[in-house]
């Protein structure tokens, strides 16, 4: 499952030196974070997702008990997505496949892909953004997103499998 | 990636992704002391219940009691008198005050409640869902018919969320064996789905799925029993975990904040090592200067042997606001300079970048062992960076 949360001992970070680390945490974190969001959510949820994402998340991250802070940041984002997924998946579909380039020309080529895009699942594209947008590989997506290699690799097939259906 | 790029779909997809990228928001300040606001949230929810009842107390001006009766808990029957409940609610207002000014919502959220116009009209509390607490699940209620000053009659607030109960999972559960949970859920609502996590010592644990999906053995989505399980590896480390269980409500109320309800087993006959991998002897330099590459080497010990080990630097946090690292990690390269897995010595190279913050450096060493006992802890020594 795409999914981690807070760990078990995850609490607020309540001294106040870590307020400039959390700070300097978001605006590091933030834009990588809202677009993966986006990619997930789409453009009108991604802001909410992110600052919840992080809020829930920073603490831990801050107080050093997390290994690996940019996973533990992105894969929040995946699972506040997966938590508000039920009843407005459509809405995100909508909104994603409403997205146009600024740049708008009579026939636009990249429509098709869009709406197929963002028909893929929560997983499937998690998966594609950080392979083909963050251009990692396959093992480093798993390990960025806390699943299994093979996980990865079947997300990317299954995803690959129905753009490639979509758009012939 | 580079055996894909000639594939005419990659470019497609490619170019998708860039045209959501691009609709990306803009970030802007995150107003930190939100933080602590949601620290005081927290307090507050926890006496939601308690909350609501006042707010409906001052509303309604009904001059005598209130029973309320949680799902979660029916036995606990609170009354409240109205000066109790103003006293409630001025200190939850209190709370959210405190930390405050930035939110993004308005901290008066709490009494906005008075606005509406309750009695008589069954449903949903009005402002509540937009209240104290995006995720709870929002309070329905059966008002008195016509409350009036001398009305005692007692309002009845049903919170609609879902309750975890007959919880069944072995006290003990032996390593190398199967983890089985049943439990099962009501809510007046239906549930979409349920869920159980498992998170140990070093938190949550990779060798049950995350999270795993209950599925329902019998009855229906108002009250279902509910069955997940998992394979518990020989060499788990031994002692207690806790079983989080988390429920989605059908009518899109957001499930309970996870950890509400929870039960812990002990993991026996599996690893007696259950501590990650100690660390001594660090050694690095106490300064350099920017440019410098310097080598940090420190030992790590662990009786399950040694399955990773790495030192992060930290200097007002680990990344700069770019959301580059505050030093160049390179391939993150760290190599085992003498001794073995179970007792070894540990050196990494990283590099000052021109841009990386002049100050002190504190430095962090994350580290996993065999049977997955992890942590990360920040060590005494520190670089001091100058120009």
């Amino acid at each position: 499952m795409l999914d981690i949360e807070d760990p078990p001992t995850a609490q607020v970070a309540s001294s106040p030196g870590n307020s400039d680390h959390v700070d300097a945490l978001w605006r590091s974190q933030a834009p990588q974070m809202m677009r993966f969001a986006t990619v997930l959510v789409g453009p009108s949820d991604a802001h909410d997702v992110t600052v919840e994402a992080f809020l829930r998340s920073a603490a831990s991250v801050v107080d050093g008990r997390v290994d690996n802070p940019r996973s533990y940041l992105m894969r929040a984002v995946a699972n506040r997505a997966h938590d508000l997924r039920r009843g407005r998946e459509r809405q995100w579909v909508r909104d994603l496949a409403a997205v146009q380039p600024s740049a708008l020309t009579e026939s636009d080529p990249n429509l098709e892909v869009r709406q197929a895009v963002a028909n893929l699942s929560l997983a499937q594209r998690s998966v594609i953004y950080f392979i083909y947008w963050e251009d990692l590989r396959e093992h480093d997506v798993a390990e960025v997103l806390g699943i299994s290699p093979g996980s990865v690799r079947r997300h990317l097939v299954r995803a690959r499998a129905h753009l490639r259906k979509a758009l012939s | 990636m580079n055996d894909r790029h000639d594939d005419p779909l990659d470019h497609s997809i490619r170019s998708a992704l860039g045209d959501f990228v691009a609709e990306s928001p803009t970030p802007g300040e995150l107003p930190v002391r939100s933080l602590e606001l949601r620290s005081a949230e927290s307090r507050v929810r926890s006496r939601r219940p308690m909350l609501v009842a006042a707010a409906m107390v001052l509303i309604a001006g009904v001059a005598g009691t209130v029973a309320i009766v949680n799902r979660s808990t029916p036995s606990n029957t609170v009354t409240l008198d109205p000066e109790a409940a103003a006293e409630d609610l001025a200190e939850a207002q209190a709370l959210l005050d405190e930390g405050t000014a930035v939110d993004p919502r308005p901290s008066s959220e709490i009494t906005e409640i008075t606005d509406t116009t309750l009695p008589g009209v069954p449903g949903t509390v009005p402002g509540d869902d937009a209240g104290l607490d995006p995720e709870a699940p929002p309070a329905t209620f059966l008002p008195p018919e016509r409350p009036g000053p001398d009305d005692t009659t007692p309002i009845t607030v049903v919170l609609s969320n879902y309750t975890v109960f007959d919880v069944a999972v072995r006290r003990q559960v032996q390593a190398g064996g199967a983890l089985l949970i049943e439990w099962s859920v009501e809510d007046p609502n239906g549930i979409e789905q349920t869920n159980a996590r498992v998170g140990g010592a070093s938190g949550w644990v990779s060798w049950c799925e995350f999270p795993m999906m209950g599925s329902r053995i019998s009855g229906n989505e108002r009250l279902g029993r509910y069955r997940a399980g998992c394979s518990v590896p020989g060499n788990a480390p031994n002692g207690e975990y806790t079983v989080f269980f988390q429920a989605s409500s059908l009518v899109g109320a957001p499930s309970e904040p996870l950890g509400t309800s929870q039960v812990t087993f002990e993991v026996i006959g599996g690893s007696s090592d259950t501590t990650p991998p100690t660390i001594s002897d660090v050694v690095v330099p106490q300064t350099a200067s920017i440019g410098d590459s310097i080598t940090i080497t420190w030992r790590a010990v662990d009786p399950s042997g040694v399955n990773y080990s790495v030192a992060w630097f930290a200097n007002g946090g680990f990344s700069l606001p770019d959301g580059t690292r505050v030093v160049d990690y390179g391939d993150l390269g760290v190599t085992r300079i003498s001794g073995n897995e179970f007792d070894g010595v540990y050196s990494q190279t990283v590099r000052f970048y021109e841009r990386s913050p002049l100050g002190t450096y504190t430095i962090w060493i994350s580290r996993r062992d065999g049977v997955g006992n992890r942590s990360i802890d920040q060590v005494a020594a520190t670089v001091v960076l100058t120009a």
